[in-house]
This record gives C-alpha cells, sequence and structure tokens, in this order.
C-alpha cells in the first residue's frame, strides 16, 4: 500500500458553469450542458454539440485556457486556505497542469496566417505552447515550487495529480495544485472529426447507439498535500487520493486494446497502491468517451475486475462533454464531490444498453453513501491512467 | 549514497546525425531526419517507422540508438515506463494539419493523432511491447529537470522496471525558417533501471542529473566530443 495524500481544495469550471456550487446543481440534475458550439465559427463541425464554458471571455490577450485555470485555481486556493501564500510557502507550492492545447485558442488564426505566409507577432510561439500556461500561472499565484506541464492526452491531467504526490512523497514540495485546462480550439474539433469520432446527436456513452464524443472545455484543480502537512495547517482534508496506476496497451497509437486488458491492467495497479479490494469500490467514473471501440474496451476491463460484483459506474462526458486534458482532474473533483455529498453520479444520454458491453451505467443520480471511487483517463498513445478516491472519514 | 538508478543505454540526435550505445554514428545527408529510412540505419525493415512524423520518427531513431531493442527481457518490457519532454515535439504535425483546414484543402485524419506527443511514445510502446508508465511532458520553463525527476522515481519506487526517457526537440532548419523559430535538432534518450538489473552500466547516474547540462554531458559521451 502506498501512501495517501490529502484533497484540501477544489476548484472547477465547466459546461455546468463556474464553481462547485453550478456543478453539483448540474449532476443533481442529470441535464446534459452539451450545445451549439458558439465561441467561433466552424464551417466543417459547427454542427457537432460540444460542452462550452458559456459567457466567458477572457480579458484581453490572456488565452481562455490562463482564464479558465485561473477561476477554477482560485477557487480551490481559496477552499484550501491558501490564498495569500509567504515566501517560504511559495517556495514549497508545486503546480503540475495537464494541458493539450495551451495557447492554441488564442493563436490559431496567426498560425493560418503565417501558414500562408504572412508576418505575426514574434512572440506567437511563446503564447502557443503549454509549457507557457503553466508558467504564466505559476508567476501568478506564486508558486516558486517544482511545476510539470503534462501533456499525455486525454489522461493528462489525472497524471497530473498522481505525479503532483509524487513531488510530495519525494519531498520536493510540500503542496502541489494539480489539474488540468483546456479550451475549444478548430484544431481538436476537426481533428476528432476528421477521425470521425464525433457524435452529431451528442455524445451517449455505453449506449447501443452510441457514435462517438463530444467535445468540451473546462478546467479543474485539486489541492495536493500530506495528511500531516494539512492537519499541522489546520485544514481538514476534503478525501484523499489513495492511488494511481499508470499503464500503456501498447497495442495501437490511437485505438484503445479491444479487450481493454490495459485499462484492467491499470485498476488493479491503482486498487494495489491504495491497498484496496475490487470489492470494496463504491463507484466507478469511467472514461467512457461514447466512442464505440472505448466504451466497448473499458466495459469488458470493468467486467472481468469486478465480475458479477460490478460497482455503479457511469461516464460524465454526456453531461460536460469530453475536456481532453482537462478530463481527468475535472473527474477528480467530481468524484471529491460524490464522497462528500453523497451521491453517485448518473450516466445522462444513456438509453439501451449495449449487449456487446453487456452491463449497464448507473443512468440517474442516486443518493448513496460511497467510501471508494475509482476514476478512468485514457488516451492515445494508448495510456490508462486510474485514481483511486477515499472518504475523508476513511482512517488507516 | 548510491543512486537509486543506473544508466544502461543511451542515444543522442543532433543535426550530425544519430548515435547511441548501441550504434555507431550514423551521419544524416542534406535532408536530415526526415530523408532517413529505418533500415538505412538498423539494416532491418521497420513497416510502421514511414507513418510516424517527423518527431516520432526521431524519438524511435533515438530509443533504438539507446538499446530499447536489446537491453530488456520481456518481463521488464511489461513494466517499462516511457516518459517525453519536449517544447516543440508536435509542432510538426501541429502545422501540417492546421495547413490541411485551410479552406480549399483536403484535411489530413492520419495527420491529427501525431499532434498529441503521447502517440509517438504509444508507438515505441507497441514496438517494444512496453507496457509500464506513460507520460508526455513540455519542457519549456523547468527543462529536462521534471524528466528526469519522474524517470528517477518511477524506477526508484518499482513503479516501473525500467524507464526510457527522451528529452529533446526536432524542429529542422527549413521549416523552423518558415515560422520564425530558431532551429532546433537534439534529442537524447536514456534507458534507466533500477541498481539490481544485469545490464552494465553505461553512465554515472548522478554525474547526469547533477550537471548544468545534463543532456549535454550524455550527448559529448556518446559523440566522444571534447567538452
Amino acid at each position: 500500500m502506498s501512501a495517501r495524500f490529502a484533497i484540501t481544495g477544489l476548484g472547477i469550471v465547466s459546461a455546468a458553469g463556474h464553481g462547485i456550487d453550478a456543478t453539483l446543481a448540474a449532476l443533481r440534475s442529470g441535464d446534459s450542458c452539451l450545445g451549439a458550439l458558439e465561441l467561433f465559427d466552424s464551417p466543417r463541425c459547427g454542427h457537432f454539440p460540444v460542452g462550452e464554458v458559456r459567457g466567458f471571455r477572457p480579458e484581453r490577450g490572456l488565452p481562455r485556457t490562463v482564464g479558465l485555470a485561473r477561476l477554477a485555481m482560485r477557487e480551490a486556493l481559496a477552499q484550501a486556505d491558501l490564498g495569500v501564500l509567504s515566501e517560504a510557502e511559495s517556495e514549497s507550492v508545486g503546480l503540475c497542469l495537464g494541458t493539450c492545447v495551451g495557447g492554441m485558442g488564442e493563436t490559431e488564426p496567426e498560425v493560418a496566417q503565417l501558414l500562408h505566409g504572412g508576418d505575426v507577432d514574434d512572440e506567437v510561439w511563446a503564447r502557443h505552447e503549454c509549457g507557457a500556461t503553466t508558467a504564466r500561472l505559476a508567476e501568478e499565484f506564486g508558486f516558486f515550487g517544482p511545476s510539470m506541464t503534462l501533456s499525455s492526452a486525454c489522461s493528462s491531467s489525472a497524471q497530473a495529480l498522481a505525479c503532483g504526490t509524487e513531488l510530495i512523497d519525494a519531498g520536493e514540495a510540500s503542496v502541489v495544485i494539480a489539474g488540468g485546462v483546456d479550451g475549444l480550439t478548430h484544431l481538436t474539433l476537426n481533428g476528432f472529426a476528421s477521425l470521425l469520432a464525433m457524435d452529431p446527436e451528442g455524445c451517449r456513452p455505453f449506449d447501443r447507439e452510441r457514435a462517438g464524443m463530444s467535445l468540451g472545455e473546462g478546467a479543474a484543480f485539486c489541492v495536493l498535500e500530506s495528511e500531516s502537512h494539512a492537519r499541522a495547517r489546520g485544514v481538514q482534508p476534503l478525501a484523499f487520493l489513495a492511488g494511481h496506476g499508470n499503464t500503456c496497451d501498447a497495442h495501437h497509437p490511437t485505438a484503445p486494446e479491444p479487450e481493454g486488458r490495459g485499462a484492467e491492467a491499470a485498476m488493479r495497479l491503482a486498487l494495489a497502491r491504495a491497498g484496496w479490494r475490487p470489492s470494496e469500490v463504491d463507484y466507478v467514473n469511467a472514461h467512457g468517451t461514447g466512442t464505440r471501440d472505448n466504451d466497448l474496451a473499458e466495459g469488458r476491463a470493468l467486467r472481468r475486475l469486478f465480475g458479477e460484483a460490478l460497482p455503479p459506474f457511469s461516464s460524465l462526458k454526456g453531461l460536460f462533454g469530453h475536456t481532453l486534458a482537462a478530463a481527468g482532474a475535472i473527474e477528480a473533483v467530481l468524484s471529491v464531490l460524490a464522497l462528500r455529498e453523497g451521491f453517485l453520479p448518473g450516466n445522462p444520454r444513456s438509453g439501451e444498453i449495449d449487449p456487446e458491453i453487456g452491463c449497464a451505467p448507473l443512468r440517474e443520480t442516486v443518493d448513496a453513501s460511497p467510501r471508494r471511487i475509482l476514476s478512468n483517463s485514457f488516451g492515445f498513445g494508448g495510456n490508462n491512467t486510474v485514481l483511486c478516491f477515499e472518504h475523508a472519514g476513511e482512517t488507516r | 549514497m548510491s543512486s537509486p538508478v543506473r544508466v544502461i543505454g543511451a542515444g543522442a540526435i543532433d543535426v550530425r546525425g544519430v548515435v547511441g550505445s548501441f550504434l555507431e554514428p550514423f551521419e544524416f545527408e542534406a535532408s536530415g531526419p526526415a530523408g532517413v529510412r529505418w533500415k538505412d540505419v538498423f539494416s532491418l525493415p521497420n513497416p510502421s517507422f514511414r507513418r510516424l512524423d517527423l518527431f516520432g520518427k526521431c524519438v524511435c531513431l533515438c530509443a533504438e540508438a539507446a538499446g530499447a531493442g536489446r537491453l530488456l527481457d520481456e518481463k521488464q518490457r511489461k513494466n517499462t515506463a516511457l516518459v517525453l519532454a519536449s517544447r516543440f515535439g508536435c509542432l510538426h504535425s501541429d502545422l501540417r494539419f492546421a495547413g490541411s483546414l485551410a479552406p480549399g484543402e483536403r484535411v489530413e485524419p492520419a495527420v491529427f493523432p501525431y499532434t498529441l506527443p503521447s502517440t509517438c511514445l504509444g508507438e515505441l510502446a507497441i514496438r517494444h511491447r512496453f507496457q509500464g508508465p506513460l507520460l508526455a511532458l513540455i519542457s519549456t520553463s523547468a527543462g529536462e529537470g521534471p524528466a528526469l525527476f519522474e524517470a528517477q522515481e518511477l524506477v526508484a519506487t518499482g513503479e516501473a522496471a525500467a524507464a526510457l526517457v527522451c528529452i529533446g526537440d526536432c524542429l529542422p532548419e527549413e521549416e523552423a525558417a518558415r515560422i520564425g523559430l530558431e532551429p532546433r535538432l537534439a534529442l537524447t534518450t536514456l534507458l534507466l533501471t533500477g541498481q539490481e538489473s544485469g545490464s552494465p552500466t553505461l553512465l554515472d547516474w548522478t554525474r547526469v542529473r547533477e550537471a548544468a547540462d545534463p543532456l549535454g554531458v550524455v550527448s559529448a559521451a556518446l559523440w566522444g566530443d571534447e567538452r
């Protein structure tokens, strides 16, 4: 069993709105937040429903990802009582950020201009790259401890949380702000559409008629620290990150291994590190993108791991869309909320059971008292990252 | 105190060519890495090499030169971690895909997956059946430090039996000039295992990690440069 880490602050912004309260309301209602794309014109992909953050316009010159991350980060820091850091504290606070688009949302028009022989601002690449988002946030919030930018596709921010625990465990940081952010862009929207991976009706994870994913955007952060550090600061843990597992399918650059063996291995690793038996898991937050391949492979992995005792599971991507690099962190926040508020979130937009998958997700949000939750994140390259979240009342 | 990990293989690419602990220097022609065929370097076919983007090709060449396919047994491969750190890793594919979205152009679906840096790691994993953790980092502000830290931690804590860490960029002169960036062609790969591994030590890990320019130390050792 590995050490567990206290989560002392949460922040989130998504298509459901800004903040924990708006997110909880969306989770409880189960109404999908997918809608028409308004952020930019997209002649080829404008008809796909998306999970867009409405009513948010970052200040001029600020990348949308930085703006979204800033909102979520402020909320997490306030809850963790880390609003104002002393110089000494700043140097021991690290930042682990998962992002795949970085500043691309703002630089896309300039890049297009450049590709057609036009002149652009010399600083375009400094704003474009993913690492610039991390650097800007670290500087603005005064996190002068170690920083990392993870860009491992849709597992990025789940990996950011896992890396955050490693930094704490190795004594490199006493507190780590870990999470992720991604915004909607032409490149990602057209990219997934070109792979025929988008559902024109909006994603329906695990549904028999599912036809692909829906893109979303957002940001989420967790404040991580050791249990003893949190208690010494007089801060109560909201929940614990009890373990993680990380594997690679080594099967296909983009498609999951059809039997879900890599996903199963990651779940088993995470359980072993957390010291949990499969029968102790109360709920699984599935990756559940709504693509035929992902949901089938993940369903098979869940069935093999849990057998007849498969706990309730659902995917929240029908609610928020697939927020790519931010998804793992958004779903981490949702998992902690489920533990704290006592419910299991339903899988909106799921109708008929797919007999090939052979198991059905929880359709509607229900009151419950979960103590242990697994959260899955899988990505291009065949990587599988699984996080284990434990109720704050659990003792070791 | 002894280091928790050992370097058992290394590879490097720069404008001169590719070199490694399992590869005598192979010099690039004028077209640089873009014109290289796998068979030219390693005298064996590799059918999947052609589908890779330029960055992925460089990562795979550099990993092979480090002994990725020779130094680890099957059990180790099942738990070998891949850690990549790059600043502009996928820019080549980003630009190509973005260009294909222009009005009148034909969208290139095959290029899109390579706009994500984890995809080329996935290709490497497929080739060698590496099934351990896979992490792609961006190295802008913190240099190579986080990637070296992660690779070390994964092995030292037993989360992985070995780690292949690949750091650098592959932005050829012509493309860099087109978009107003300095050309960068420098990629370094290290293959790490724990102390108990049977393979001989190639480089002292502590010396690499504590060097002011860790990647320079590795590259110089491989190329035999005077430093």
